[in-house]
C-alpha cells in the first residue's frame, strides 16, 4: 500500500461527518421515543431495553463523531466543494439513476406484471451500468429472465404480479 | 438403544431421500458459484432464498440452505486463486498465497488441494457439531436468562469488533439491529414500540425485507463503484494433488479445522475471522515452507480453507443449541427457522431431535458434494465468474425484489427492502458493517425477553440483578469473557500483551 493510499484510508470521506451527525440525531430521537413508551415506570417496562439500546447508540455515535473529526479532512481534487466531492466519491450520478430506475420498477410491478416490468428494468439498468451491446441487452436479458421466471414458477411456486404477458401462459 | 437408532435414521434422512439429496447437491453447486462470483455472497443468497422457501417443508429449506452455505464458503477461494479477487470474505486469506500459486502455473493443484482440505475441515466440523452440540445443549439447560442475555451481548460485541474497523461503529450497528428487533407490540405487555401508529408495524420490523435490503441491494450499490475487475486467464490442469502433498499438510489442516470450529462456535464470529486467524497460525508455526508465505506457500491455502469450511460446522453449534447465531449466515438461518415455527435453543434437541440429527447428516452430505463438485466444472466456472456486472447486478436486484415481494405477496416489503438497502449502502460506505445489524435484529427479542426475565427473577432490584452475575459460576465465566473481548479492543490490551512478551523473552 502506498503512502497516499494509507492517507486515503485515514481521511474522512465527503459527507462522513454529516452522516455521523445524522446517526447521532437518529439515536437521540429514538432515545426520546423509547422514553415515551413507558417512561421510568419500572426496570422491566416495555421501554427498558429500547432505552438502554438507544443510550448505547447515542454514546457510540458521539464516540464515532469525535473519532471521525480527529481524522484528516476529506481529500478533494482541485478546489472541489464538499457537496461535489460527496456526489463524486460517495453517491455518484450512476447510483442515483440506478436507484431511480429501481423505484420505477417497484411502482410498475403491479400494473405491468412481473415479466414486462422486469424485462424493461433489466434493459434499463444494464444501460445505466454502461452495457451497449444490443444482443446482450435484448437477448441475454430475455433468456435469463425466462430462466428465473421458470424457476420461480416451478421450484418455488412464488406468486408474482401478473400482467398481459403472464396471461398468455394461462 | 432405540434412541440411537431413531437418531441415526434422522441422520440418514437426507441420504435416503433422493429429493433432499438433490436439493443439497443443487445447493452446494449453486453455492460454489454464488461464493465465487465477486459481489455475490452466501448471506445475500440465503436471505433472498428464505422468502422463496416459505412454503416448503422445513427439511427441504434447510437442505438447500446448508448446501449453499458450504458451497459458498468454499467457492470464494476459487476466485481468490484464479483471479486474485476473493469471492467471499472467508477467502481473503486464501488469495494471499493462492494467486501467487496460480501465477506459478499451479492453479489446478491449488484448487485441488483447497478442495481436499475444505472437505477435510468440513468433516471435522460436522464431527464437532455432532459431539459438541448435545453436550453444550445439556449445559445450556442450566443457563439462566441472564446468561442468554450475556451471550447475546457477547455475540454482538464479537461480530462488531473482530471483523475489523472501529469498535464503536460495530457496537452502533449491533445496537441499531437490536432496536429494529424490539419494534412492534411488546410480547409481555402488548404496548406498542416504535410503531408510529401504523398497524403494519405492530407485528415488528419486516426483518426478511431488512435482510434482503442490507445484504442484497446495499451490496449491489457498493458494487456499482467497481464495475470492472481485471480478469486473468489461468492455465488449469492436474486437479488432483498428489497424496504426498495432502499427507504433508494434514496435521496443519487438522489444527486449523479445530481452530475454525472453535471460532465458528463463538457467537458472532464466522469463517472470515477463522480463515485469517488460521493463516496467521500457519505462518507462525511453519518453520521451513517450500516457498515463503505470500509467494505461493501451500500452507497458506491449506490453513484458511480448512478453517473456513470447518467453521461452518462450528457456527451451527450455538445456533442449534442456544438459538444464538454463530455468524451473519446463521442469523439469517435462524430467521428462516422462526418462519417455519421453530425456536432454536436448548430445548430443540429434546423436543425436535429429528431436526438436529437431520441437520448433522445434511451438513455431512454437503461436505461430500463439495468434494465431488470441487473437482468438476472448472471450465464452466471460468465462464460464469466472468459474467459482466452490468448483467449480474440488475439480476440480483430482480431476485431481491421478488424475494421481498414473496414474503406476503405485498409490494410494501419491496419499499422496505429499498429503504434498508439505501441505508445499508451509506452505512457500508462510511465504514459500518451490516452483519451486526442482522445479528441484532435476531438477537433483539432474545435480549429483551431474557433481560426482563432475569430482572424480574431478581425482584426488580438492580443490585440483586448485578450481584447474580458474580455469584453464578456460568454468569461469572461469561462476564469474564465479555470483559476480555472489550479489553482486547483497547490499546491497554496491546500494552499488556507487549509486557508479557517482553517478560517471557
Amino acid at each position: 500500500m502506498s503512502a497516499s493510499d494509507e492517507q486515503m484510508d485515514k481521511a474522512r470521506l465527503p459527507g462522513e461527518t454529516g452522516f455521523c451527525v445524522v446517526i447521532l440525531l437518529f439515536s437521540v430521537t429514538f432515545l426520546y421515543l423509547s422514553y415515551r413508551i413507558s417512561g421510568f415506570s419500572s426496570w422491566t417496562s416495555a421501554g427498558s431495553l429500547p432505552m438502554g439500546t438507544t443510550l448505547v447508540m447515542t454514546v457510540a455515535a458521539i464516540v464515532i463523531l469525535f473519532r471521525e473529526l480527529a481524522k484528516p479532512a476529506p481529500q478533494l481534487t482541485g478546489g472541489e466543494s464538499l457537496t461535489r466531492g460527496f456526489f463524486a466519491q460517495v453517491f455518484p450520478l450512476r447510483h442515483i439513476v440506478f436507484i431511480a430506475v429501481l423505484i420505477a420498477y417497484m411502482f410498475l410491478l403491479d400494473p405491468l406484471g412481473f415479466i414486462t416490468d422486469s424485462y424493461l428494468y433489466l434493459i434499463a439498468s444494464s444501460l445505466v451500468l454502461g452495457e451497449r451491446r444490443v444482443v446482450r441487452l435484448i437477448v441475454v436479458n430475455a433468456l435469463s429472465l425466462a430462466a428465473v421466471y421458470l424457476v420461480f414458477q416451478t421450484a418455488f411456486s412464488v406468486v408474482l404480479p401478473t400482467g398481459p404477458v403472464e396471461a398468455l401462459f394461462r | 438403544m432405540s434412541d440411537f437408532l431413531t437418531n441415526f435414521a434422522y441422520f440418514g434422512m437426507s441420504f435416503t431421500d433422493p429429493y433432499l439429496a438433490f436439493l443439497t447437491a443443487a445447493g452446494v453447486f449453486a453455492g460454489i458459484y454464488v461464493g465465487a462470483i465477486p459481489g455475490l455472497s452466501v448471506t445475500m443468497a440465503v436471505s433472498i432464498l428464505i422468502s422463496f422457501t416459505f412454503k416448503w417443508q422445513v427439511n427441504e429449506a434447510l437442505a438447500l440452505i446448508a448446501g449453499i452455505y458450504y458451497g459458498g464458503v468454499y467457492g470464494g477461494s476459487r476466485s481468490a486463486i484464479l483471479i486474485n479477487v476473493p469471492g467471499a470474505p472467508a477467502a481473503i486469506a486464501s488469495a494471499l498465497d493462492g494467486y501467487p500459486l496460480a501465477k506459478l502455473g499451479e492453479a489446478g493443484q491449488a484448487i485441488g488441494l483447497t478442495t481436499v482440505m475444505g472437505v477435510f475441515g468440513g468433516i471435522i466440523g460436522v464431527i464437532c457439531l455432532a459431539v459438541g452440540a448435545p453436550m453444550l445443549s445439556q449445559l445450556a439447560l442450566s443457563f439462566a436468562p441472564r446468561d442468554y442475555m450475556m451471550l447475546a451481548i457477547w455475540g454482538l460485541l464479537l461480530i462488531g469488533s473482530l471483523s475489523g474497523g472501529m469498535m464503536a461503529k460495530g457496537i452502533f450497528a449491533g445496537a441499531l439491529g437490536v432496536l429494529f428487533g424490539t419494534m412492534g407490540l411488546d410480547p409481555l405487555t402488548a404496548e406498542p414500540r416504535f410503531t408510529f401508529g401504523l398497524v403494519q408495524l405492530t407485528a415488528g420490523a419486516p426483518y426478511v425485507a431488512a435482510m434482503i435490503g442490507l445484504f442484497g441491494v446495499s451490496e449491489v450499490l457498493v458494487q456499482l463503484h467497481e464495475l470492472h475487475f481485471p480478469t486473468v486467464k489461468q492455465k488449469v490442469d492436474k486437479l488432483f494433488p498428489p497424496w504426498k502433498l495432502i499427507k504433508k499438510h494434514l496435521p496443519l489442516a487438522s489444527r486449523c479445522s479445530l481452530l475454525g470450529v472453535v471460532i465458528g462456535a463463538l457467537p458472532g464470529a464466522g469463517g472470515d475471522i477463522a480463515a485469517l486467524m488460521a493463516y496467521d497460525h500457519a505462518k507462525r508455526t511453519t518453520k521451513n515452507p517450500e516457498r515463503p508465505f505470500g509467494e505461493g506457500a501451500w500452507e497458506g491455502i491449506v490453513a484458511p480453507e480448512a478453517a473456513a469450511v470447518g467453521s461452518v460446522g462450528g457456527c451451527y453449534i450455538p445456533m442449534l443449541t442456544l438459538g444464538i447465531p454463530g455468524d451473519a449466515v446463521t442469523a439469517v438461518i435462524i430467521g428462516a427457522l422462526y418462519i417455519h415455527g421453530l425456536r432454536p435453543g436448548p430445548m430443540m434437541l429434546i423436543e425436535t431431535p429429528h431436526l438436529f440429527w437431520f441437520t448433522v447428516g445434511n451438513v455431512l452430505q454437503s461436505c461430500i458434494w463439495l468434494g465431488i463438485f470441487g473437482f468438476m466444472g472448472i471450465k464452466l466456472f471460468a465462464k460464469i465468474v466472468e459474467i459482466p456486472k452490468s448483467s449480474l447486478l440488475p439480476m440480483i436486484v430482480v431476485l431481491s425484489a421478488v424475494g421481498a415481494y414473496a414474503i406476503e405477496n405485498n409490494p410494501v416489503h419491496i419499499y422496505w427492502m429499498l429503504g434498508f438497502g439505501v441505508c445499508g449502502y451509506f452505512l457500508k460506505m462510511y465504514g459500518f458493517q451490516v452483519g451486526p445489524v442482522i445479528l441484532g435484529i435476531i438477537l433483539g427479542p432474545l435480549l429483551d425477553n431474557n433481560y426482563r426475565r432475569a430482572m424480574i427473577s431478581a425482584g426488580e432490584s438492580p443490585a440483586q440483578f448485578l450481584s447474580e452475575f458474580l455469584t453464578s459460576p456460568v454468569s461469572l465465566v461469561l462476564v469474564i469473557l465479555l470483559t476480555l473481548t472489550v479489553l482486547s479492543q483497547t490499546r491497554y490490551w496491546a500494552r499488556l500483551t507487549g509486557l508479557f512478551r517482553r517478560r517471557s523473552a
